[in-house]
């Protein structure tokens, strides 16, 4: 059974290794935060198997996430006039690849785990099921980012899928 | 050689052919396809010498286009970078053909290291 503790520092692990991998620079330390504030935009993916649910989200704001963009591809900050479809395209691929991540960090404690394909979401990501939730803000060269876990466990009640 | 890329994410194909201009391998030829569906036509009429392909696509995905790849005699090099990089993920991908599996996030050393057998890729 997957643990919020676990999930949550495999996908911090996952986040520097992804920082590293596209020249974002350190990231800074993680800081518990009760949720990411208003106004950001974010891309999830599940991560699901017969035993848990998680979902793994990034959230940040247009200008953080047009300048990881502009990092990934190699744009000149000042030319990195994302169009919206690109913004979605950024994050889906950043939770994409944070979900991977844990997937692979985890894969001993749950050979089950399958990804899903990323969502978009503008605004506030809420769960309606019980589950724990986990999200943590951490500072980059670009701006803040929050990394978000949510796990729900066979052993909440709910069904996992 | 003629490389295509194949991942729903534009910005993911953008990135992997800068990974490879950075992995020494910029002079290649490229074309995109954004799922394995499109992926067969592009193949069909631009006939890639490798193709590089992400695993986890709607319509069709990475190992579902090798294995119709395969399944059709066509033998062209493939390889996959993937966010799925478990052992048993590996281990579809080398049954299916695949001559490399690089995760995501992909850096110019892990393309590098995983173009080495490929042939006709030289730098």
């Amino acid at each position: 059974m997957l643990t919020l503790e676990a999930c949550s520092d495999a996908v911090m692990d996952a986040a520097r290794e992804l920082s590293d991998a596209i020249g974002l620079g350190p990231l800074g330390v993680a800081l518990r935060d009760t949720a990411a504030p208003p106004g950001v935009v974010g891309g999830y993916v599940a991560v699901v198997s017969p035993r848990s649910s998680v979902q793994v989200g990034i959230a940040t704001t247009r200008l953080s996430a047009a300048r990881i963009g502009a990092l990934m591809l190699g744009l000149d900050e000042d030319d990195s006039g994302l169009e919206e479809s690109e913004l979605q395209d950024v994050l889906g691929e950043l939770a994409n690849i944070l979900a991977g991540g844990l997937k692979r960090r985890l894969a001993e404690q749950d050979g089950g785990l399958e990804l899903g394909l990323p969502i978009f979401v503008d605004g506030r990501f809420e769960v309606s099921s019980p589950r724990e939730a986990c999200v943590q803000r951490i500072g980059s060269d670009v701006g803040d980012c929050w990394l978000a876990v949510y796990v729900q466990n066979a052993a909440f009640g709910g069904r996992a899928r | 050689m003629k490389v295509l890329i194949v991942d729903d994410s534009k910005v993911m194909r953008a990135l992997v052919r800068r990974t490879f201009r950075q992995a020494g391998h910029g002079h290649h030829d490229f074309c995109e396809a954004e799922n394995g569906r499109h992926a067969i036509e592009v193949i069909r009429s631009e006939a890639p010498d490798l193709v590089v392909c992400d695993w986890n696509m709607p319509q069709m995905t990475g190992i579902e286009l090798l294995e119709a790849l395969r399944a059709a005699g066509n033998q062209v090099q493939f390889g996959f970078i993937t966010s799925e990089g478990s052992d048993d993920f590996r281990a579809r991908a080398s049954a299916a053909g695949a001559a490399f599996l690089v995760t995501k996030p992909v850096t110019p050393d892990s393309l590098a290291a995983a173009l080495e057998p490929v042939r006709g890729i030289a730098c």
